[in-house]
């Protein structure tokens, strides 16, 4: 029973200083007593905890000799106060070593003089304190270089349902939108239509609200609708209980490392000669529709074409020849299709087109489109012009035809069809059929 | 016993008459931390009694003043320790330089102080 309590009964005078002294104990401060210079009449045990690593038993009766090394005015200013009493220093901070570029060791320490025979000292270890003010002040200046010098970032904040609740000079200077552009509204208003209609900034923001933060990057629009490819973070500003504040975002404008990547990319996926897919990059995409077509079951149709008599265009006119009806007709083939499909040049004057979400029907119809339009190219070599056909062979997924390997397989025995009926013409081996 | 040359082992088996008997303090500090022995002599030099003490965290509750590299980080990492080092504890608050014997020992649980005033 602690005797402290008023309503204990008679006054326990041993435990009440067994009470006190244990309260002195557990005290999460440095409490001291001390002489004008220095002289330590009373102290607890954290006051001994704090000085003891730094003066060791020696010079523990004599506070001023223990700091003497970290704060070696400190005996100064307690001799030279004159008034009778009063506060000496406040909080005084006394760094105590950083060794190594570690955080600081940072005592605080206030004197008070109570009369001309007493001071009181009062030390408490900041250090933790110290380490995040500075923490703090770096975090301020880098946001300060950032939101005033460096011009390809630009920074916001979200409110908890990820709309925008501030902007600014660095995000108009971004994107061109100005404060009543997007306060209040999402990150969509950053995104291509086709992009927010699959609301992939708000998919940002709810993955940035499960993980703690999220990157993404792609193409975003400015408000004079040009694009320009963003790295995009988005981290939650998160309250000690979970609870979700906001977002803060930063927006990076990387447009040019982009486009030395894509001249790369483009490297590493075209036909040189000809400007379509090359024969792995074709494979590579064409796995990926075959995949999708696997979940989804969209009809998927491949094209297999072929360049007619190029052996003799060849003889002909010599490689160069060749090269140029080739170049030709990837021409009309990109340009006929679009972002349809996908072409790509197998070998030779072998090439294929996959056309996802378009049945064998359809196919056969952009298929006879493509072959007219070869079939209207005038390429000259030198003062001649070189007469171009194609033949082409559709077939589309589904029965058996499951595999890419398979569809071109089918699509081909297709084209060996046009072939023998005459060549510049379309053929079509309908679902299901068996090879 | 002798506080220079104390086994942990001794000490750890001797009863709580037989620590009272000795001229030094002696702790015992379980493996979480809290304090299993307090001898008489401790307490009384200390002034604090057993029953404010036992059970409770040691470096935390009790001796905070302790609560540094030289004593509770040692104790804590070293896996065997029996080390003597001049120090300055706050008998009833008076600064009073003591030395502290500080022993572990593999094989033995408890890790205990010798405080010699």
């Amino acid at each position: 029973m602690r005797s402290l309590d008023p309503g204990a009964g008679a006054p326990d005078l041993a435990a009440e200083n067994e009470a006190l002294l244990e309260f002195l104990y557990v005290a999460p401060v440095g409490l001291m007593e001390i002489s004008p210079d220095g002289e330590v009449s009373i102290m607890n045990p954290l006051a001994v905890q704090l000085l003891m690593p730094l003066a060791g038993a020696a010079a523990m009766t004599n506070l001023f000799t223990a700091l003497e090394p970290f704060a070696p005015d400190l005996r100064f200013m307690a001799t030279s106060f004159k008034d009778g009493r009063g506060t000496i220093c406040e909080n005084r901070r006394i760094h105590i070593g950083q060794a190594d570029g570690a955080d600081p060791r940072v005592l605080a320490c206030t004197l008070i003089k109570v009369d001309e025979a007493r001071i009181m000292a009062v030390l408490t270890d900041v250090s933790d304190q110290v380490a995040q003010e500075r923490r703090l002040k770096q975090a301020e200046s880098w946001f300060s270089l950032i939101l005033s010098g460096v011009n390809d970032f630009a920074l916001m904040s979200l409110d908890n349902n990820g709309r925008i609740s501030s902007w600014n000079e660095s995000g108009i200077r971004q994107t061109g939108h100005e404060r009543k552009d997007v306060l209040g509204r999402t990150m969509n208003v950053f995104y291509f239509p086709d992009e927010a209609v699959q609301g992939r900034a708000l998919q940002q923001v709810d993955l940035a609200r499960r993980d703690g933060w999220h990157i993404d990057e792609g193409w975003r629009r400015r408000k004079d609708g040009s694009r320009y490819w963003c790295q995009s973070l988005v981290s939650a500003l998160e309250e000690k209980g979970g609870d979700i504040l906001g977002y803060s975002v930063v927006l990076r404008d990387v447009t040019e490392k982009r486009t030395s990547a894509d001249e790369v990319r483009r490297l590493l996926t075209t036909d040189q000669l000809t400007g379509v897919l090359n024969r792995s990059r074709f494979f590579e995409l064409a796995e990926a529709e075959i995949a999708r077509w696997r979940r989804f079951q969209q009809p998927v149709s491949a094209l297999m074409l072929d360049i007619d008599r190029f052996k003799s265009i060849n003889d002909t006119y010599g490689h160069g020849g060749g090269d140029e009806v080739l170049r030709a007709v990837g021409r009309v083939l990109s340009g006929g299709l679009g972002s349809i499909g996908m072409v790509g040049r197998l070998g030779g004057e072998e090439f294929a087109i996959l056309l996802p979400s378009i049945d064998p029907e359809g196919a056969r119809s952009m298929a006879e489109l493509l072959r007219s339009g070869v079939s209207t190219l005038r390429p000259t070599v030198g003062e001649e012009v070189v007469p171009v056909t194609i033949s082409i062979g559709c077939a589309g997924l589904g029965g058996d035809v499951d595999t890419i390997d398979k569809l071109l397989k089918r699509a081909d025995e297709a084209l060996y069809e046009a072939k023998r009926a005459g060549r510049n013409r379309v053929a079509i081996r309908p679902l299901g059929r068996a090879a | 016993m002798d506080y220079g040359t104390a086994d942990i082992r001794d000490i750890d088996a001797a009863t709580p008459e037989q620590l009272a008997s000795l001229p030094f303090g002696v702790i015992g500090i379980g493996e979480g931390g809290d304090v299993e022995v307090y001898s008489a002599t401790e307490s009384r030099l200390a002034g604090l009694s057993p029953e404010r003490v036992l059970g409770k965290h040691f470096f935390t509750a009790v001796a905070p003043c302790m609560n540094n590299f030289m004593v509770a980080h040692r104790m804590d990492e070293e896996p065997e320790l029996d080390a003597t080092i001049d120090y300055v504890l706050t008998l009833r608050m008076r600064p009073t330089p003591v030395k502290l014997r500080m022993l572990k020992r593999p094989g033995v649980a408890r890790r205990y102080i010798l405080i010699q005033r």
